[in-house]
């Protein structure tokens, strides 16, 4: 049998202290291969063209002009190496946190901007989720609006991993925090006016 | 010739560290992960290393002067 996944070695700033975390959301990975492929691909034609380049032609450059090439291979290569962990930061601090008692949204661009967001589940009023087009479809991948009660803009999951999955826990969590609502309502109601509900009973 | 283009691989050489720094900042700041983060930080400072490494060891192997002779015509 499968155990479930634990997030409780997961911590994110502004955590409360009995926050538990239920859920991590990144971008569905088709998101990262795209702009990895670039990256990958680059890195294979570099590396080709260097090995194939001295196995056809030994004598063409001469041992300067190897030395040179090899020079500018190798920048390449650091660019490429820094350029693809500049994409994963993008990629994989994007992040949607689902706690038990909120949903946190931490939208990173690039290496200076970075944006915190929160919703509270009792403030959720509608989940929609959408899958559009063939690839999405095929590897089940798409978005998730919230709609708060306020009139605010939309809470949006963009492009993650089985969307309609997401809407059904949005949805039974916001239920579970609307009952929680109306039991502390109550149970103010009946601490307020305790005579009055006795004497009625 | 050296002089200058060892001030140009010197502000390049500088531009990845820095570009590095920020990266292993975020890495090791914004992970929600303790864990994966000291990975993924150890992997990418030992690949850079490297390549650094090997980047100023050509660097400076290379006969510059071969490259762009002056001409002592004028």
């Amino acid at each position: 049998m499968i155990a479930p996944k634990t997030f409780s070695r997961y911590h994110f700033q502004g955590q409360h202290e009995n926050e538990r975390v239920l859920k991590i959301i990144h971008r569905h990975w088709f998101n990262i291969l795209m702009h990895l492929f670039v990256i990958l691909f680059l890195s294979i034609a570099l590396v080709g063209s260097l090995a194939l380049f001295s196995v056809s032609f030994p004598d063409a450059l001469g041992d300067q002009g190897a030395r040179f090439i090899a020079f500018l291979e190798n920048t390449l290569l650091i660019f490429l190496w820094l350029y693809g962990f500049l994409v994963w930061i993008d990629y994989f601090f994007d992040v949607w946190i689902i706690t038990d008692e909120r949903i946190v949204n931490i939208e990173q661009k690039g290496l200076f901007t970075r944006s915190i967001s929160e919703l509270q589940f009792s403030r959720v009023q509608d989940v929609t989720s959408s899958v559009n087009g063939f690839i999405s479809t095929m590897l089940n991948f798409g978005d998730v609006y919230v709609q708060t009660a306020a009139e605010e803009k939309r809470f949006v999951f963009r492009q993650v991993a089985d969307p309609f999955a997401i809407k059904d826990e949005i949805m039974s969590l916001s239920r579970g925090a609307l009952s929680d609502d109306v039991k502390t309502v109550a149970h103010a109601f009946r601490e307020k006016t305790p005579e009055t509900t006795s004497d009625t009973l | 010739m050296r002089p200058l283009f060892g001030l140009l691989y010197t502000l390049l050489f500088f531009s990845y560290i820095t570009t590095a720094l920020f990266v292993v900042f975020h890495l090791l700041r914004y992970s929600l992960d303790r864990k994966l983060a000291v990975f993924s930080t150890a992997f990418f400072l030992t690949v850079l290393g490297i390549l650094l490494f090997t980047n100023a060891l050509i660097f400076f192997s290379l006969p510059l002067e071969g490259f762009f002779p002056t001409n002592s015509f004028f």
